[in-house]
């Protein structure tokens, strides 16, 4: 199952990765992780409309929006893509050495 | 006969004369992949390149391909030697579809190919495993790559650049190219990626796609890779040459321009330098503070140009040249850099506080100083790897196992030199040529001259032997005793030198008249390098024995004066030559 919110998702992350290219230090350790969530959400959210999306302006803003949608998902209902893009997010720190 | 023998026969013959065409290549590999039932791991990673490279003949149109296919009926299944023939068939296809090819992207790709048949990455550890995968699917994906797919590439590159940047903060590289230019080259490719980045990003649409084998790889390498502990993780980045760089770096680049590519070349210079880099070991000192990259404006495709696969590759617009770039006959591009490193000079000094380059830089901010310092140093940096081929003309000129230290000797004294050279007076590569040409003189000089202190030594001890041999009651017993114990140390340490090496220690370095290389040659029928290695591998033990030695034959001699004064000789004591001094020849010949 789809959650509603997986574009919102997808575009947050969508938004993420294109900041990370100019945030330098920013993501350090984080940068892999935020590449495969990226991957991710683009399956779990293949086919759904596009909607339109508040995108905030930093990568951890971005992080931190998807991580607080992702939590409301049932994840007994996911597909598994889903519920590794959850993992994987849950996972991310931002902090050095933090992956 | 056993299967694929003929074809195994073929392929040997092709590393003869016959020239095997990179479709060929392409089509033997396919051929064996299928023959192996695509189990075998080292021929599924070659065939994985196959799309980068070449579009495969079929059987019509190569004699090896079609042998290979009418054994690779039935049995399906390969005996274990059917296999290795199969993979052995493959690297040899690989070496002699190598021969005469010239663009360094496909040479290296042919040799990951034949690397991976060797050895596939595949049966190493997890995360080799993983970015293994991705390489593969990256590479199978290369020939109908989707704009989506070359931009996700474009992130998980400069994301595994990223990590292996940081990782190169927290560990050394030891060998190879040397810690600094292994990192460097990381920069630089990743540098490309984002440019690559920057372009491939406005043509792809905001919109969500189902993940490829390319994202399930990349969703593989993220896990792997926080399970990996850090030095295992680098080490395997090193090992595949940081994430199948250069093949991502080929597979989102048209073919036709890869050749040209800032992209395809940063990521072959990484590659050379990867594969080099083998120990590792943790940085004594804090991490290396980050390079700060210059900005680099967004590149996007011009409008109402049709943005074909791999139009990432831009020029660089950034002002300071590529280091790697910068050939030695770009006369123009190396003036612009002297200019750089004098600008980075005064910036430097003008921000240490010296009051001339204060006045000279005044209207300048200390950031655009403290630009100008870096950009200086990385001119120097160009100018240097500019010059660096001349280091390896003259090292071949240089006997073999002295190359390594020459080339070594060599960089450092391009580096030393760099800051000297004024562009007006003579061209960079006159000057360097010069400058090396000097430093390998030097070194043979005091190579020689080292080789004349361990003979004029050794000589000057055999002479004493002789004296003694002859008789010689007129010298005083402490000078007698004191000599006895050096002729003694002579031959004891000509008769410690390995045997093979005693005849042209005697010959080189000992005999009264040294017979030329060619007469020795004429006389052993040893090679001339032969020769020359035994003559330095003598002398070097000699002249590291007699160091050693230099206490022991002194406190030697002291104690046995001091036994014989306190014995009140008063003649020289006659001692019969010791028992390794008896194969003396008669007339005071040396004992060699």
């Amino acid at each position: 199952m789809r959650p509603d919110d997986a574009f919102a998702v997808f575009r947050l992350l969508d938004h993420a990765n294109d900041l990370m290219a100019h945030a330098g230090e920013v993501c350090d350790w984080a940068a892999l992780d935020v590449v495969a969530a990226w991957v991710l959400a683009g399956d779990v959210a293949a086919g759904s409309a596009s909607v339109p999306v508040e995108l905030p302006s930093s990568v951890e803003g971005c992080l931190d929006a998807a991580v607080q949608r992702v939590m409301e998902w049932d994840t007994g209902t996911l597909a598994p893509s889903a519920r590794a893009l959850v993992d994987v997010l849950l996972a991310v720190d931002l902090g050095v050495g933090g992956a | 006969m056993s299967r694929f023998v003929r074809a195994a026969r073929l392929a040997a013959a092709g590393l003869g004369d016959d020239r095997v065409t990179l479709g060929e290549w392409a089509g033997t590999i396919l051929a064996c992949d299928q023959a192996a039932g695509g189990a075998d791991p080292g021929l599924r990673e070659a065939v994985a390149l196959v799309p980068l490279l070449a579009r495969p003949v079929d059987a019509s149109g190569s004699a090896l391909v079609r042998l290979i296919e009418a054994d690779a009926t039935v049995p399906s299944r390969l005996a274990d030697d059917e296999s290795r023939r199969l993979r052995m068939l493959g690297v040899q296809v690989t070496r002699a579809a190598a021969v005469g090819v010239d663009a360094a992207w496909v040479r290296r790709l042919l040799g990951q190919a034949e690397r991976s048949l060797l050895e596939p990455a595949t049966t190493r550890g997890h995360i080799d495993m993983a970015l293994q995968r991705y390489v593969m699917a990256v590479g199978s994906a290369a020939d109908a790559l989707r704009p989506e797919d070359a931009l996700v590439i474009c992130s998980m590159q400069r994301s595994l650049l990223h990590r292996g940047r940081l990782l190169l903060d927290e560990f050394e590289v030891v060998d190879g190219v040397g810690h600094d230019r292994t990192r460097d080259a990381v920069v630089a490719s990743q540098a490309a990626w984002d440019r690559a980045f920057d372009a491939w990003r406005p043509v792809v649409p905001h919109r969500p796609s189902t993940a490829t084998d390319i994202g399930r790889a990349i969703v593989a390498v993220q896990m792997a890779a926080r399970e990996a502990d850090p030095q295992g993780l680098l080490q395997a980045l090193l090992r595949g040459g940081l994430g199948g760089n250069l093949v991502a770096a080929s597979a989102v680049t048209p073919h036709l321009v890869r050749a040209g590519s800032l992209l395809v070349r940063s990521a072959v210079t990484l590659a050379e330098r990867a594969d080099l880099a083998v120990t590792l070991r943790p940085r004594p000192v804090g991490p290396r503070e980050s390079v700060a990259l210059a900005p680099v404006p967004p590149v996007r495709p011009a409008r109402n140009v049709a943005v074909p696969a791999g139009d990432g590759v831009v020029k660089p617009p950034a002002k300071v040249p590529d280091p790697d770039a910068v050939s030695l006959g770009d006369v123009a591009a190396l003036r612009t850099l002297a200019g750089q490193r004098d600008a980075g000079v005064l910036a430097e000094a003008a921000l240490r506080g010296d009051p001339e380059a204060s006045r000279i830089a005044r209207a300048a901010s200390r950031g655009d100083l403290e630009q100008l310092a870096e950009r200086g140093r990385m001119a120097r940096a160009a100018i240097v790897q500019a010059g660096s081929p001349i280091v390896f003309h003259w090292s071949r000129k240089v006997p073999p196992r002295a190359r390594e230290e020459f080339v070594a000797a060599g960089l450092l004294r391009l580096t030393e030199i760099a800051p000297l050279w004024d562009p007006d007076r003579a061209r960079w590569s006159t000057f360097a040529y010069s400058q090396l040409d000097f430093l390998r003189r030097d070194e043979a000089k005091r190579k020689a001259e080292d080789r004349e202190v361990v003979s004029d030594t050794m000589v000057r001890q055999v002479d004493q032997e002789r004296t003694l041999a002859a008789g010689d009651g007129g010298r005083g017993v402490e000078e007698q005793v004191m000599r006895r114990l050096g002729n003694e140390e002579a031959i004891r340490l000509i008769e410690s030198l390995p045997e093979e090496l005693r005849d042209i220690a005697q010959a080189r370095l000992i005999a009264a008249t040294r017979p030329s290389r060619a007469q020795l040659t004429a006389s052993t029928g040893q090679s001339r390098h032969v020769l020359e290695r035994d003559e330095d591998r003598a002398t070097g033990l000699l002249r590291e024995r007699l160091g050693r030695g230099a206490e022991g034959p002194q406190e030697l001699s002291l104690r046995g004066m001091a036994l014989l004064l306190s014995e009140s000789l008063r003649e020289v004591p006659r001692c019969p030559p010791p028992a390794s001094s008896s194969r003396r020849p008669g007339g005071g010949g040396p004992a060699l």
